[in-house]
């Protein structure tokens, strides 16, 4: 996946500077937007609308560019914040404004979803299009792009499926952002469950727009995956088709993030407490046991296995096995599809991710580290926080053949990716 | 006697009252019953297996031997309800009301017992392990009413700001558990294990921890005024600024101890082990140190005034700037 690089211009244009100001500031959500900006630029939030009126809009636009100099980092800067706030689904939305608006402030060496051409976006039409649900898809992904919650059926089939991909994956650089996007909005709505597993499904048929190289056959795989609903080992094994990374994706400057897990463990007292408000314990034990060793069954064999489990003691491996938060995610939405009443196991996913999250940092990709096209497509390195001498692991590229691979079974194409980076790492650590 | 069927269809038709009625071994796995009225009923071997019982009146009914895993009760109200050998794995109850309901020999592990009333509750031989009692009320309200814990295994319990005032937990498995800024005035807590637990800012004035274990504990802050200590293990443990006033530490094991900066008042540490302990700035007034033995021990600058040490062993102490019982400042 070759992801949109786009490099601020030395010095942007004036007079585009004020116009992008004067946009934002004359948006209906003006106020939440300079909140969030400013929470961007300075980590403060404001609640005083005073204070809020006096803070130069323009004046906050230059700050932005210079924090974020790459469009990437823009997106996955403003929807991080978005993601972590209460409203997140209000503040999804007023991402995508700021995100629309200061856009056209970066320079686009590569514009965003170069990769994904347009065969790419009709491949994900038509596949949305066929989709029983196909018209709640259309309703979400209206509203992420439009902010509008269409119901009528005519303005709904007036509306052709290509130009909603297309806005859509322009508005998000990277699949985390769009799952972001899409899970936020599905849970303001009413027939939230539903909404969720469309959201998932629609977040599987758009990764081919991520991983753009994927061959076409590789695409009808993921198709009959998605039926089959295993999606990582159609991930797994498409990643043997992804060509190496063209000498101008190398070329172009990225700084990829990754939400990597701190080294020091939390208190075990305070997770329990917050998990424990918003899920079921049993229910979280059941997941999380189902992560580790195999799909619970109910009945007197699993039961008592579950007994000898402690609920910190899972929470505790679950941790110190999960350095990277995607793979976290990925494994967790996973086991609670593997579930029978897997909706009810999604939720209590998201509540372990949103207690876990704390304990991992969104930490930039180090200077050196090989940029490749398939890794950008999440943004994802495996860099453990601190780990020691990053060596130039350009030099080793390569080596990390498959059979060296961990033997994980659903695992994500970036976090296998991620885990070959880690290992040439170490051993590149090891050696010095 | 109604069956599970019939229960769901009447319920599901709007009826919310099935008091008394004769429920035995009925199967309810993750059925939806919020809010219904099972009072007195008869409930001995039912399975509610994660049904949702939120704000269920389920007072005086019969629950034992009840599987109810990972049941919502949350807000319940099971006042004097049977729940005997009941399994709670993972249950939610916070905010239940369980005063006076019988819980012995339950299963509690990993369950969500925050802000539940468990005042007069019967949890003696009940597995808590792991279970969340996060301002959870256990408060003694006379000497007939209190909860008993006897037997009670609470490991790696979160009893953060629970309020055990007077409760029995003699014999307790507290290992790893978080009593920090708990209330335990007066309760009974001798014999019980509290190794690796953390009592930070605890109360527990006038407390019975005669031969309680407390190995590597974490009482910093702790209040212990007039606690009974008497042949209590607590070697390695970290008593900084706790005080100790008026306590009995006789034949207390306090080897490598941190009581640096706590005060001792008057306390009888008689027989007391303190070998290598640290006593730097600590307050020994008027304390009772009949064959203590401070080998090795650390007094610096520790306040002696009156204490009674003619017969203490201080080989090899560090007494650099300690007032000595006469008043004199040791060079």
């Amino acid at each position: 996946m070759v992801l949109a690089t786009s490099v601020i211009p030395p010095i942007a244009a004036s007079s585009l500077l004020s116009e992008v100001a004067k946009e934002l500031a004359s948006d209906q959500n003006a106020l939440r937007i300079k909140k969030l900006m400013l929470f961007a630029c300075t980590q403060k939030w404001e609640n005083d609308s005073h204070r809020l009126q006096e803070v130069n809009l323009l004046e906050l636009v230059k700050r932005l560019l210079a924090i974020a100099p790459t469009l990437e980092q823009l997106q996955s800067r403003i929807h991080g914040i978005a993601n972590s706030l209460n409203k997140s689904a209000e503040y999804t939305l007023i991402a995508n404004a700021i995100i629309n608006r200061v856009s056209r402030l970066y320079l686009e060496t590569c514009p965003v979803g170069a990769g994904a051409g347009a065969k790419d976006y009709e491949a994900v039409a038509q596949i949305l299009a066929c989709d029983p649900d196909h018209l709640r898809i259309k309703k979400l992904l209206i509203l992420a792009s439009k902010n509008i919650w269409e119901t009528d059926a005519n303005r709904l089939n007036s509306l052709p499926f290509l130009d909603l991909v297309q806005e859509v994956h322009d508005l998000t650089p990277t699949p985390e952002s769009l799952k972001a996007v899409l899970d936020n909005l599905a849970k303001t709505l009413s027939k939230k469950t539903e909404y969720e597993a469309i959201a998932e499904r629609v977040c599987l048929i758009f990764q081919s727009l991520y991983f753009i190289n994927l061959s076409a056959p590789a695409l009808e795989m993921l198709d009959i995956t998605l039926t089959e609903g295993i999606l990582e080992a159609s991930l797994g094994a498409s990643s043997e088709s992804l060509p190496e990374p063209s000498c101008e994706a190398m070329a172009q400057p990225q700084q990829p993030y990754a939400y990597i897990r701190q080294q020091a463990l939390p208190d075990f007292f305070d997770l329990r407490v917050s998990i424990m408000q918003s899920a079921n314990p049993m229910r979280v034990k059941i997941l999380l046991f189902t992560l580790m060793h195999e799909v619970f069954t109910p009945g007197a064999e699993h039961d008592s296995l579950l007994k000898n489990h402690e609920l910190d003691d899972l929470l505790q491996i679950l941790l110190q096995t999960h350095k990277l938060l995607s793979d976290l995610e990925s494994k967790l939405l996973s086991a609670a599809r593997s579930l029978q009443e897997s909706d009810e196991y999604a939720q209590v996913a998201q509540v372990l991710l949103r207690s876990l999250k704390p304990f991992y940092t969104y930490l930039p990709l180090k200077a050196g580290l090989p940029t490749s096209a398939d890794e950008g497509a999440t943004n994802i390195v495996s860099v453990e926080a601190g780990l020691p001498g990053t060596t130039e692991p350009n030099s080793q590229k390569g080596d990390g053949s498959p059979s060296a691979r961990p033997d994980h079974t659903c695992q994500v194409l970036t976090f296998e990716r991620a885990i070959e980076i880690s290992e040439l790492q170490a051993g590149a650590s090891s050696h010095d | 006697m109604i069956n599970a069927n019939e229960l769901l269809k009447r319920y599901g038709a709007g009826e919310l009252s099935f008091c008394g009625e004769n429920l035995t071994g009925v199967n309810l796995t993750r059925a939806d019953l919020i809010g219904i009225d099972l009072q007195e009923s008869d409930l001995h071997s039912a399975v509610f297996v994660l049904a949702y019982l939120n704000r269920a009146k389920l007072t005086k009914a019969n629950l034992m031997a009840t599987r109810l895993g990972g049941i919502n009760l949350s807000q319940a109200n099971l006042v004097r309800a049977n729940l005997r050998d009941a399994d709670l794995h993972g249950a939610i109850l916070q905010g239940a009301d369980l005063r006076s309901a019988d819980l012995t020999l339950a299963n509690l592990l990993d369950a969500n017992l925050i802000d539940a009333d468990l005042r007069n509750t019967n949890l003696s031989g009940a597995n808590l392990t792991g279970a969340c009692l996060r301002g959870a009320n256990l408060r003694e309200e006379n000497r007939k009413y209190s909860a008993n814990l006897r037997g009670a295994t609470l490991r790696k319990a979160d009893l953060r700001g629970a309020n055990l005032t007077g409760a029995d937990l003699a014999r307790v498995d507290l290992r790893g558990a978080n009593l920090s800024e708990a209330t335990l005035r007066g309760a009974d807590l001798s014999g019980a294990d509290l190794t690796e637990a953390t009592l930070k800012g605890t109360t527990l004035t006038e407390a019975n921890l005669a031969r309680a274990v407390l190995r590597g504990t974490n009482l910093m802050n702790a209040k212990l005024e007039r606690a009974d200590l008497t042949e209590a293990d607590l070697a390695s443990v970290n008593l900084q600024g706790a005080t100790l006033a008026d306590a009995k530490l006789i034949r207390v094991h306090l080897a490598k101890a941190n009581l640096t900066r706590a005060r001792l008042n008057r306390a009888d540490l008689s027989r007391a082990n303190l070998w290598g302990a640290s006593l730097r700035d600590a307050h020994l007034i008027e304390t009772y140190l009949a064959r203590a033995n401070f080998t090795n021990a650390d007094l610096t600058n520790a306040n002696l005034v009156r204490a009674e040490m003619s017969s203490a062993n201080l080989t090899g102490a560090i007494l650099t700037g300690a007032t000595l019982p006469d008043g004199r400042i040791q060079p």
